[in-house]
C-alpha cells in the first residue's frame, strides 16, 4: 500500500519512509508515541508531520493514509530549511540552515529539533522505502524569524546501493512545550 | 466647506485625464464602522505657486465600475487653500467608501486628505496623501503593505483593512500575499475589478487566520498586462478607532516559499 501510494503522489512534495519498528533508528518513534500516549498499539504505526496526523493498525490504508498526505501538504511551512550534505564512504554530513518563519520561538523548552534520515530504495521488508539510519541534533533558541545552521553526521551501514541511497532532513517542534505531540515544521529531501 | 469657492458643477462627467497629472486619494469615507466608529473625509486643496488653479474631483465608489464617475469642479484662488470637509456627503451625498480623483483643469494643485473617525470626544484621524498616476504600480513589482496587526478580539489590538484601486480602464486581476512578519505564508487571495474599481477588505487577516497576528505584511501585485494600482492599508486601534494610513511601497517580488514537504513513516515489522 506504501509503495501504491509513493507511486501515486509521485512527483509532489511528499516521500515515504518504512521504518524497522523493532530497531527504530534515530528518535523518530519517539514522535508516533508522543502523539498516542501510554498502552499498546497495533501495528503499523504511521505518522505524518512527526505524529502531527497518526495511524494505528488496520484501517482503510489508501483513503485514510492519503487523506493525512494531503492535508499535510496544505498546510504551511513553519520554517525554511537549506541543506547541503555530503558522503565520504559510510559517512554523512550534513550542514543544515533553518530560519523560523513561525510565530513562535524554537528551542530547548518546546523541543525543536533537527533530524537526518538516510534511506534506501530498497525492498528490505515491506516497502521499497527502507530507513538506514537517522539521528537528531536540538535546535537552539531561535526567534521568529531568525536562523542558525547546524550540522549533523550520521554513519550508514548495510546499504546495497548507494546510488539508491537518499536522505530527508527536517525540523520538527512540541507545540505543548514537554508534552503533547510533536509537530514538523518543515522537511527537504535530497535525491 | 471651510474656505472655499464655488463649485462650478456637480455633474456626471467622463473619466478624462488632463494634460496635468491626475492625483488620487486611494481612500475616502463617509460610512460607519466596527465599534460605532464614524468616518469621514476632508480634502485639502492648494493652488501651486502664485497663480489660480480649478480641479475636477472624481468620487471612484467602492466596488462598482467607475468609467463614468460622478465629478464636481472647484476653484481656488492664487495663494489660497480649499478645504472641502466631509467631501463624500457633502459634494456627492453619497454614504460608503471609495477613492478621489483630482484632475487640474486649469494651473495646478497641491492635495492632501484627512480621513478620520468621527468622534463626539473628539477626532481620531489618518492622513491620506494624494498620490500621483505615475506612482501607480505595474505588474513588474509588489507592493508590500508593512506594520500590519490583527487582534482576534475586536475589543483589543487591532484590526487591518486593505484596500486597493484600479488605476486603469480594463479589468484588473490582482493576488495578494498575506505574511506574519517572520515571512510565513499565511495565505493567498485573489479579486478581480472592474475598470477603476475601489475595493477596501475589512479585517484582512480574518480571512487566512483565526489567530492573533502581531506584525504581518500583505504583499499585492497584479498580473494583468498593463495593468496599474495602488494599494493602502488602515490599521485601525479596536479600542479607540484611532487608525494609521499604510501606503503601499513597491518591492521586489518575493521569493516564494517553498512548499511544505510532508514526510510519510511508517513503522512495521521485519519479517
Amino acid at each position: 500500500m506504501v509503495d501504491q501510494l509513493a507511486e501515486e503522489f509521485a512527483g509532489q512534495p511528499v516521500v515515504f519512509l518504512e521504518h524497522d519498528v523493532d530497531a527504530p533508528q534515530g528518535d523518530r518513534i519517539s514522535r508516533w508515541w508522543a502523539a498516542w500516549g501510554p498502552g499498546s498499539a497495533t501495528l503499523p504505526l504511521v505518522m505524518v508531520d512527526s505524529g502531527n496526523h497518526i495511524s494505528s493498525g488496520s484501517v482503510n490504508f489508501h483513503d485514510v493514509y492519503s487523506s493525512m498526505v494531503e492535508t499535510a501538504m496544505t498546510r504551511p511551512p513553519m520554517a525554511r530549511l537549506t541543506v547541503e550534505s555530503e558522503r565520504h564512504n559510510w559517512m554523512y554530513t550534513f550542514q543544515v540552515t533553518i530560519r523560523n518563519l513561525s510565530e513562535t520561538s524554537l528551542g530547548p523548552t518546546n523541543e525543536a529539533t533537527l533530524h537526518a534520515i538516510i534511506y534506501e530504495e530498497a525492498h528490505v521488508a515491506d516497502t521499497d522505502r527502507w530507513v538506514r539510519a537517522a539521528t537528531s541534533t536540538p535546535i537552539p533558541l531561535l526567534e521568529p524569524g531568525e536562523e542558525t545552521t547546524l550540522s549533523m553526521e550520521l554513519a550508514v551501514t548495510g546499504v546495497q546501493d548507494y546510488l539508491k541511497v537518499h536522505s530527508v532532513v527536517l525540523a520538527d517542534y512540541r507545540p505543548g512545550g514537554s508534552s503533547g505531540r510533536y509537530d514538523m515544521l518543515q522537511a527537504a529531501h535530497q535525491q | 466647506m471651510t474656505p472655499r469657492t464655488a463649485i462650478i458643477a456637480l455633474a456626471l462627467t467622463a473619466a478624462l485625464p488632463g494634460a496635468a497629472e491626475d492625483l488620487y486619494v486611494p481612500a475616502a469615507a463617509h460610512s460607519s464602522g466596527v465599534a460605532g466608529t464614524e468616518w469621514r473625509t476632508d480634502l485639502e486643496v492648494k493652488a501651486r505657486g502664485n497663480a489660480a488653479a480649478a480641479f475636477r474631483v472624481e468620487l471612484l465608489a467602492a466596488e462598482t465600475d467607475n468609467s463614468s464617475p460622478h465629478g464636481a469642479v472647484f476653484d481656488v484662488a492664487a495663494t489660497e487653500c480649499l478645504r472641502i470637509e466631509d467631501l463624500l456627503e457633502e459634494v456627492f451625498a453619497y454614504t460608503g467608501n471609495g477613492a478621489l480623483r483630482i484632475t487640474a483643469t486649469a494651473g495646478e494643485v497641491l492635495v492632501t486628505s484627512r480621513t478620520y473617525n468621527d468622534d463626539p470626544e473628539g477626532t481620531y484621524g489618518q492622513f491620506i496623501p494624494a498620490l500621483p498616476a505615475s506612482s501607480a504600480a505595474g505588474p513588474e513589482v509588489d507592493v508590500a503593505l508593512i506594520q500590519l496587526s490583527r487582534s482576534a478580539d475586536l475589543e483589543t489590538g487591532y484590526r487591518t483593512n486593505v484596500g486597493f484601486l484600479n488605476a486603469t480602464a480594463a479589468d484588473l486581476s490582482l493576488e495578494i500575499d498575506v505574511l506574519t512578519a517572520a515571512g510565513a505564508l499565511l495565505g493567498t487571495g485573489t479579486y478581480e475589478l472592474v475598470p477603476w474599481e475601489f475595493r477596501q477588505v475589512n479585517d484582512i487577516f480574518a480571512s487566512f487566520t483565526t489567530e492573533d497576528v502581531d506584525d504581518g505584511y500583505v504583499l499585492v501585485r497584479t498580473t494583468t498586462e498593463g495593468g496599474l494600482f495602488f494599494a493602502y492599508a488602515s490599521v485601525v486601534d479596536n479600542r479607540s478607532g484611532d487608525a494609521i494610513f499604510i501606503p503601499g511601497q513597491e518591492d521586489e517580488p518575493r521569493q516564494q516559499e517553498v512548499p511544505r514537504f510532508v514526510v510519510f513513516e511508517a513503522f512495521m515489522r521485519h519479517g
